[in-house]
């Protein structure tokens, strides 16, 4: 605790203090404009983290992580168009709201919703990490590559869609890790003689190609005019001071909400797009009066802020603890802080716990910074939100190509990101999803490195696997979170059918 | 027996990637050592492309239709996407001989005018005017503030 004291107080200095803000403000904006995507916002803040120290460069991502989650709420408010897709139930109750002439109202609910559930999500965070990284250190090879099987399995099993697709997502990012040097024995691998692709792909090419390019293709194609509501300019400010007594009133909704927030972002492959979403019908579900949900209630809105919020906590439980990331923005925090030599897991908290406090005393303050920011730059989120995209888009296209370029300063990692970039974009258009690629490709090295060393270790046998008991039990968990993945996404499918008839 | 999108990508999995993959891996030099050795996961993953490509042609193909229908695009909306990836392969391209300033202020214009759906002089000039500040600003960030070797 005292070292989380003295972080804070390092956070606070004006540097750092000055990254947050930005983070935070930034991470609103790129959350904010449908779009433009938290992946997209992370991505393009990298190559400037590479001439910052460790802590400000976490702190600066993390705040950028925690500002793209909650702006999804501004436009999913005003314009009935969620900004993320983990502010797709926010619509449901928020737009109806700001209907009816009670746009403030739905801004503050929302915007207090997500601060009241992110910082309870840091609060298990910062009591759960440490002895779970405790306990993480008795983890050996072949726990190790259970983990990494456990996460592949959970991220196909419950991402959603068809499971087999992502399995041969999971296949294609293997594959494509393996490209480059052996990381146990340094023999090259499908290099195909080109000498650059020894050290393998490299991350920032890999992250930008995958995630940020289709969806810029993507949005190059699409008109993009956005009305923003002219009773919208009316909003004051003294209506988005946040009302304590809303957390008694709806004491249940918060509890339950900012529940199913942290679990499924303590899961791999769910995140703040599903927590919303199942937090939305299960407070609705548990409701006395079902009928009034999609008319503007209260409920509504807090069921899917404080959800996705929470889940930011959740998502950086198993992200610092075992290296293990949970969605698509946790893996690109974890390739970043891998391009500065820091490798997330247990060892983390043992050689690097300014960081791990960094990422503590961030996601308190972050947070708070969100509440400030969110009520007094209200007016320039809603101006924002009709900015011409033709000024935005040709500025993050030069941001991708010098993001790819920086990392080795070379063009070669500017072509290797556009060819990846055009295959992520036919990809998702054949129906494809991009994360179990992405999440492959992260974890490869710990999955075949713990398999490899614990064969080696044990004469060839892969006995261990099933009869170490951690490594067991990951194996079962992994069998068990295909089967809950296909119920819950039966039982969501189900739900949504009968919603629309 | 439908041929949907799905059911061709994983025939063209089957087929195509994963067999050619796995032929590619067996370059692979496995040194004595190691009792996996190198090729090992890289064949994993050719076989795993082989082996879920087949079961999704059989489920896609025999199994339930996918609900799901992707909007396609118009083809001005092809043809826009199409400019932006050929100029993007050609900013690349041209980069060590063009220079970075002229080279991404060029192609700052031009995507500007892809977005852009009047083109009057007025709009051109203030694009051109964009684009040289912006890329100034960041061409001053990132050589003088990071020393970045720009080409």
């Amino acid at each position: 605790m005292d070292m989380l004291g003295q972080v804070i107080i390092q956070t606070m200095k004006p540097l750092s203090l000055f990254l947050l803000f930005i983070g935070v403000w930034g991470g609103m904006i790129f959350g904010a404009i449908p779009g433009l995507t938290a992946v997209m916002a992370i991505t393009i803040a990298l190559p400037f983290t590479f001439f910052l120290p460790p802590v400000e460069s976490i702190t600066l991502l993390v705040g950028i992580y925690i500002g793209s989650i909650s702006g999804g709420f501004i436009s999913a408010t005003l314009i009935n168009m969620p900004g993320t897709p983990s502010s797709v139930a926010t619509t449901f109750d928020a737009y109806p709201m700001a209907q009816k002439g009670k746009a403030g109202e739905a801004l503050r609910l929302a915007l207090f919703s997500s601060v009241a559930g992110g910082l309870a999500g840091t609060g298990v965070l910062i009591g759960v990490a440490p002895f779970i990284a405790w306990q993480a250190l008795k983890l050996g090879p072949f726990e190790y590559f259970s983990l990494g099987v456990f996460t592949y399995l959970c991220v196909c099993g419950l991402l959603g869609g068809n499971f087999w697709k992502n399995m041969i997502g999971i296949c294609i990012g293997l594959f494509l890790a393996c490209i480059g040097a052996d990381n146990v024995t340094s023999v090259s691998r499908l290099t195909f003689g080109f000498t650059q692709l020894e050290g393998g792909i490299a991350l920032l090419p890999f992250m930008i190609g995958l995630f940020v390019m289709p969806q810029l293709i993507d949005d190059i194609s699409r008109k993009a005019a956005v009305i923003v509501p002219l009773e919208a300019n009316n909003i004051r400010i003294k209506e988005l001071f946040p009302r304590l007594g809303v957390l008694l009133k709806y004491k249940f909704a918060y509890i339950v909400s900012y529940l199913i927030g942290l679990f499924t972002g303590i899961l791999p492959g769910i995140g703040g797009t599903t927590a919303n979403v199942i937090s939305y019908q299960v407070i609705k579900s548990s409701s006395k009066h079902p009928e009034k949900f999609g008319t503007g209630i209260d409920e509504g809105i807090i069921a899917s802020e404080t959800a996705n919020n929470a889940s930011v906590g959740g998502a950086f439980v198993p992200f610092l603890t075992l290296g293990i990331p949970g969605d698509a923005i946790t893996a690109i925090l974890l390739g970043a802080l891998m391009i500065q030599g820091i490798q997330p897991g247990p060892l983390l908290f043992q050689n690097n716990p300014d960081l791990v406090y960094a990422v503590f005393a961030t996601n308190i303050l972050g947070n708070i910074v969100m509440l400030i920011i969110g009520i007094f730059m209200i007016k320039f989120f809603i101006r924002i939100l009709s900015f011409p995209k033709k000024y935005l888009l040709p500025l993050i296209t030069v941001f991708c190509l010098l993001g790819a370029f920086s990392g080795n300063n070379r063009l070669f990692d500017v072509f290797v990101m556009l060819l990846l970039g055009l295959f992520g974009f036919f990809w998702k258009k054949l129906g494809f999803p991009l994360l179990p690629i992405l999440i492959a490709y992260i974890l490869e090295p710990i999955v075949e490195k713990g398999l490899r060393e614990g064969v080696s270790m044990s004469g060839g046998s892969f006995l261990p696997l099933i009869t170490r008991p951690i490594s067991l039990t990951f194996l079962i968990l992994s069998g068990l979170a295909v089967l809950a993945g296909i119920f819950l996404h039966r039982s969501l499918q189900g739900r949504a059918n009968a919603a629309k008839s | 027996m439908r041929l949907n999108k799905s059911n061709m990508v994983a025939l063209a999995m089957v087929a195509g990637g994963g067999a050619i993959f796995y032929y590619i891996t067996k370059s692979i030099t496995d040194l004595s050592f190691d009792a996996l050795g190198a090729s090992f996961f890289p064949k994993i993953a050719a076989l795993g492309l082989m082996l879920f490509g087949t079961i999704l042609f059989i489920t896609s193909t025999w199994g339930k239709q996918d609900q799901k229908k992707e909007t396609g695009y118009t083809f001005q909306e092809s043809m826009k996407i199409l400019c932006f990836l050929v100029f993007l392969f050609l900013y690349v391209l041209c980069l060590p001989t063009v220079g970075f300033l002229l080279a991404t202020t060029l192609l700052m214009l031009i995507i500007f005018l892809i977005l852009s759906d009047r083109w009057t002089l007025v709009h051109i000039g203030g694009a051109l005017l964009f684009s040289i500040l912006c890329t100034y600003v960041l061409w001053y960030v990132f050589t003088k503030q990071f020393d970045l070797i720009l080409p």
